[in-house]
């Protein structure tokens, strides 16, 4: 087991690096660096003194060593618009998007699992088929649309929640988050919502799939000719053997999540990553951009990893596959 | 022999072993629309789908109004709820009316033919000289509904109307449409000389000119005009980008899983790549790159979609590569691009026509988001995306009808073109044919 | 004679499609004493799989049990409330599947999936769980149970993996096992083996067996009887010397004759001509009636169960009695 964990480790890091070389290219070879790191208003002399201090005039590989070099220091140049780090800009509103992610996950998953074996399981009853046409309306329509009319009903009609906004924050094992307040959560809970739509409407559908495929396999009839209660080969048979492809998704998905959390930060005006970057395309803040980039690429590095680590737990035969490869 | 002859003939129903006559070839265009009438759901959509390409083609004479051009719009019918009528735009005049007491006179000046072609006016001065009393006769230039403000200004000084009501601060007196008929100029000093009193009149006729079914926006355009043309832009791009990814998409699948090797590996680590990022992340980047405007729009949704056409056609036609067909048309010594294109490529349709659906629906989609966001089509060419954007804030304030019912619009397209979709997918899905 | 363990009369189980009734069971009667070992034989689509499930209550929708009755030890099963069909199965009738691969659970372990059918009936403590279910496997001839029962089912071969699934079926020491083609999905040798051991143990701890198949020299050394499936109807059973040595239905002939074997070397090989008739189609009266040798007009009426001798049924106009085992069946294909 822990040879797989290293061999996926090292094959994250060679992405990584990939990617990096990516985004230096991307910056500057192709890309007329001074004018993306630098303000469109800056003189002559600001520009000179920028190439001597970006390094800008030596040959490329170097300048992708110190690329690589300033990475790992975390600095990737400055925000025209905050004049600060734009690394740090972006640590800084990371959590706001971490919570809003972590909440939309758990509603997807504790939603989405069960209504999905519930459709599954009784797919001509009229609950099986209100859930599927549901969960069409979940992930074709438009996320920002799905987030105006949560507005509209829920903030503007019935005034039961606010409408934009991150509420009170408080502190708890070390971590400030606004999931620890009450307030917090009336905050979040529209937000979290929104982003889940999606994610929680393919998991519906992909679980009622992969029920429908598995409740006809032998096993499971096995099961049954074994004299298991129905509880039991629902809850584990068939259960343990649809976790894969779920936790695929899930696990997939969550590059989804940050993604749509762009989206949804700008309707709910949510203080996250995803609003900063929407602002700072807008004005051409290109610091902040290129910032953004490496810690999504980061971001979903380790996700994946995480992933095929979960999918090994999961499924025993990958595990032991690996073993004699 | 003849046991088994005589028990052949004797056969109802069941088969025999003795030939029948083949069924009837049936092409698999007319299989294919059979199935697919066969779910109500999918046929409800389709018409659905079919209304909606028809507005959007035929968008500019089917709308009530054309939303962008100037001349056809008025910010004082902004942000009328749905229902509201549009009526001609009232006209104004002012009427100068000069008195003169001492000859028992009045002239009467126009400087507008409308609401009143014609005025004449009438006076009779008191004996003390303190009274004015006038007769107007008005004569409309066309039906008139209401007039809504009347105004008589420049009155002598120390002169009073015998009716209507004095503005607090300002100098003119507001009047009643009864009023102006006859009344009284009073001033207790009298009246030297003759003097010219301004009389504003502003009416309408009251036609009705259209009805605003789904009310306007914040600038006065109708909506229902607006979401025909918004449906037109946001249809058009996410189907011309669709298309060209498919052909993009289609002919890179294909080649890699014709040639394999070293050319497949390259084209899918590519794919895969591209597929491992959230298509709106990387539209996001690319418009960040590329700047605005409806090109570049329609170059990052090609971008965005391409790899997903790619994927597909390359699993399909590695699985057509296999069959014996291929073999066949190898050993006749057919050309590499007609094996390709003549023989594998119609094979792979049925699952990258599928995906196709999907896509336009996705790419329509991602359209409105960018546009949404304020980086998608420019205002010059607003797409439904656009147009919810732009109704976002007065949502807040309870102006619903102008970001709701285009997303309205937005939805069912994609609604529309997602249950078609899906039937085609049950279809053209081999695994789940059910045949015989 | 005692009374039958398992009485099954006139059993019918349809599945209602879109196209049609298809009627996979269309009157099948038959009956297994205690520690008898029933062999149930027909070609693939005759219904035979189809009856084992009914049996257990296992008839996927749209199939269902449509009419008929299913006597198991005094008890009717048709009808029973599914709790209580629950109880008895895995306990009381227990069931091997043809593919042990799909049988078991892929990512179970297999002492999940054995304490769990132990656990099901009973209150039971884990360690006598997992004590009963080592000592099964090692009846069924497992080396080494107690590592093998923390194996997962892909580390098995197919003949190991069929063992463990006959060690779960016995673990209860069922009255009753039906197994549905156990041995098709195995090499010839293993068969061998798994039939030699299913012998052994049947016979040790007198349990009766419904051993479903399509392959006759399966059952010609195992069942004490067999029942002859055609087109969802038994139409002949009798004791396996009866039934293979003086065969009386026309399809029983025919099977049988179809046999290759080392006695008719070096001539063409017997065919039953035409085809299985699909069973949402099937042909009025007697469903061999198209393709059989001996088929008269009469045969247009179902024929009636008739029992010429005790323990002998027959489902024919006219039957072959006594006659050469390929009367009738013309050696070149019409």
């Amino acid at each position: 087991m822990t040879v797989f964990i290293i061999r996926r480790l090292m094959q994250a890091i060679l992405v990584m690096f990939i990617m990096s070389i990516l985004v230096f290219a991307g910056v500057y070879a192709i890309g007329n660096p001074i004018d993306i790191l630098l303000a469109a208003d800056a003189t002559q002399a600001d520009r000179e003194r920028a190439i001597q201090q970006l390094g800008l005039d030596l040959p490329l590989w170097e300048q992708y060593f110190i690329f690589l070099g300033n990475l790992f220091q975390g600095e990737i140049g400055r925000s025209f618009v905050f004049n600060e780090p734009a690394l740090s800009l972006i640590m800084d509103r990371l959590p706001a998007t971490l919570e809003l992610a972590a909440a939309a996950l758990f509603i997807s998953v504790f939603v989405g699992i069960p209504l999905g074996i519930w459709a599954g399981l009784k797919p001509d009853s009229l609950a099986g088929k209100s859930i599927m046409v549901g969960s069409i309306f979940g992930f074709s329509l438009p996320n920002f649309w799905q987030g105006l009319m949560l507005i509209l009903i829920f903030a503007v009609a019935l005034g039961w929640l606010p409408s934009g906004g991150r509420g009170e924050t408080a502190v708890f094992l070390g971590i400030e988050s606004s999931l620890w307040t009450l307030d917090g959560w009336s905050h979040l809970i529209l937000p979290a919502i929104n982003v889940s739509l999606f994610k929680a409407s393919l998991i519906i559908r992909l679980t009622r799939a992969s029920v429908r495929e598995v409740i006809g396999l032998d096993y499971v009839k096995f099961a049954r000719a074994k004299g298991l209660r129905n509880r039991r080969v629902v809850g584990v048979h068939v259960l343990k053997n649809i976790m894969i492809p779920i936790t695929t998704i899930v696990g997939l998905e969550l590059a989804n999540v940050i993604a749509f959390a762009v989206v949804t930060e700008t309707v709910f005006a949510w203080p996250g990553m995803g609003k900063l970057i929407i602002d700072s395309i807008f004005v051409l803040d290109r610091p902040v951009i290129v910032a953004y980039l490496m810690v999504i690429v980061v971001m979903f590095i380790v996700i994946n990893l995480v992933v095929d680590i979960l999918y090994s737990i999961f499924d025993p035969r990958v595990r032991l596959a690996d073993r004699g490869a | 022999m003849t046991d088994l002859a005589d028990t052949g003939k004797a056969t109802e129903g069941g088969a025999a072993g003795q030939a029948r006559t083949p069924p009837r070839a049936i092409s698999p265009w007319r299989r294919i629309a059979s199935d697919f009438i066969e779910s109500k759901v999918a046929v409800v959509g389709l018409v659905m789908l079919s209304i909606i390409v028809f507005i959007a083609l035929f968008a500019p004479w089917i709308s009530p109004q054309n939303p962008y051009d100037l001349t056809q719009i008025r910010v004082e019918e902004s942000r009328l709820p749905p229902g509201s009528i549009s009526q001609t735009p009232p006209s104004e005049q002012t009427v100068d009316l000069t008195v003169d007491p001492a000859a028992g006179a009045a002239t009467v000046a126009l400087d507008n033919e409308a609401p009143f072609s014609a005025v004449e006016a009438a006076i009779e001065v008191s004996g003390d000289g303190t009274r004015v009393a006038v007769t107007l006769d008005l004569e409309p230039a066309a039906a008139i509904d209401s007039l809504d403000r009347i105004r008589v200004d420049d009155l002598p000084r120390g002169a009073e109307l015998s009716v209507g009501e004095k503005h607090s601060f300002r100098s003119f007196w507001e009047l009643q449409a009864d009023e102006i008929v006859s009344f009284e100029i009073v001033s207790e000093d009298g009246f030297a000389a003759p003097f010219t009193i301004e009389i504003d009149l502003r009416g309408t006729s009251g036609e009705e000119l259209m009805t605003y079914w789904l009310g306007t926006d914040g600038q006065g355009r109708d909506m229902l005009s607006a979401i025909f043309y918004g449906l037109r832009i946001s249809l058009s791009v996410g189907v011309l980008s669709g298309i060209a990814a498919l052909i993009i998409g289609m002919s890179l699948g294909l080649t890699a899983a014709y040639f394999g090797g070293r050319v497949e590996t390259v084209i899918m680590r590519i794919v895969d790549l591209q597929l491992s990022f959230p298509a709106i992340l990387v539209a996001l980047m690319l418009l960040a790159i590329l700047g605005r405007g409806i090109d570049k729009v329609i170059l990052a949704l090609i971008i965005v979609q391409w790899a997903y056409y790619a994927r597909t056609a390359r699993s399909a036609a590695l699985v057509e590569r296999r069959k014996e067909y291929v073999e066949a048309a190898h050993c006749l010594a057919l050309s590499t691009p007609r094996i390709i294109f003549r023989h594998i490529l119609p094979n792979c349709l049925p699952p990258v026509i599928v995906v196709g659906t999907v896509q336009v629906a996705n790419a329509i989609a991602l359209e409105a988001t960018l546009s949404f966001l304020g980086i998608g089509m420019p205002i010059t060419e607003p797409s439904l995306g656009l147009l919810i954007s732009n109704g976002f804030d007065y949502l807040l304030s309870g102006r619903y009808w102008i970001s709701v019912f285009p997303g309205v619009a937005l939805l069912l397209t994609i609604i529309a073109i997602n249950l078609v979709g899906d039937q085609l997918r049950d279809i053209l899905n081999p695994r789940l044919r059910r045949d015989g | 004679m005692a009374e039958p363990l398992l009485k099954v009369t006139d059993l019918e189980t349809s599945f209602f499609t879109k196209a049609g009734q298809v009627r996979s069971v269309d009157g099948v009667s038959f009956e297994v004493a205690r520690g008898e070992i029933l062999g149930v034989v027909g070609e693939s689509g005759s219904g035979k799989s189809v009856t084992g499930f009914s049996i257990m209550g296992l008839v996927d929708p749209p199939g269902r049990v449509a009419g008929g009755s299913i006597v198991f030890d005094g008890q009717e099963l048709v009808g029973l409330p599914e709790e209580a069909m629950r109880r008895l199965r895995g306990r009381r009738i227990a069931m091997i599947f043809q593919d042990p691969m799909m049988t078991l659970n892929p990512v179970l372990r297999i002492d999940t999936q054995m304490i769990e059918a132990l656990k099901a009936h009973g209150d039971i403590s884990d360690e006598d769980a997992r004590a009963r279910a080592r000592e099964t496997l090692g009846m069924v001839g497992i080396p080494a149970p107690e590592e093998r029962l923390k194996s997962y089912p892909h580390q098995f071969s197919g003949g190991m993996r069929q063992r463990v699934a006959i060690a779960i079926a016995l673990l209860h020491r069922p009255d009753l096992i039906i197994a549905d083609e156990p041995t098709t999905a195995l090499d010839v040798t293993i068969q061998a083996q798994i039939l030699y051991e299913v012998q052994r143990l049947v016979a040790e701890q007198n349990t009766a067996m419904l051993w479903i198949t399509h392959d006759l020299s399966v059952v010609a050394g195992l069942a004490d009887r067999i029942a002859v499936m055609y087109a969802g109807r038994v139409v002949e059973t009798g004791t396996v010397a009866e039934v293979i040595d003086r065969p009386a239905h026309p399809y029983t002939v025919g099977l049988i004759g179809s046999v290759p074997s080392r006695n008719r070397r070096g001539q063409p090989l017997v065919q039953i001509p035409g085809m299985t008739p699909s069973p949402l189609n099937l042909p009025e009266g007697c469903s061999f009636r198209t393709r059989c040798p001996r088929a008269q007009d009469d045969c247009v009426i179902d024929p009636a169960i008739t029992e010429p001798v005790p323990g002998r049924h027959l489902r024919c106009h006219h039957p072959v009695l006594g006659a050469d085992a390929t009367a009738g069946y013309a050696e070149e294909d019409a």
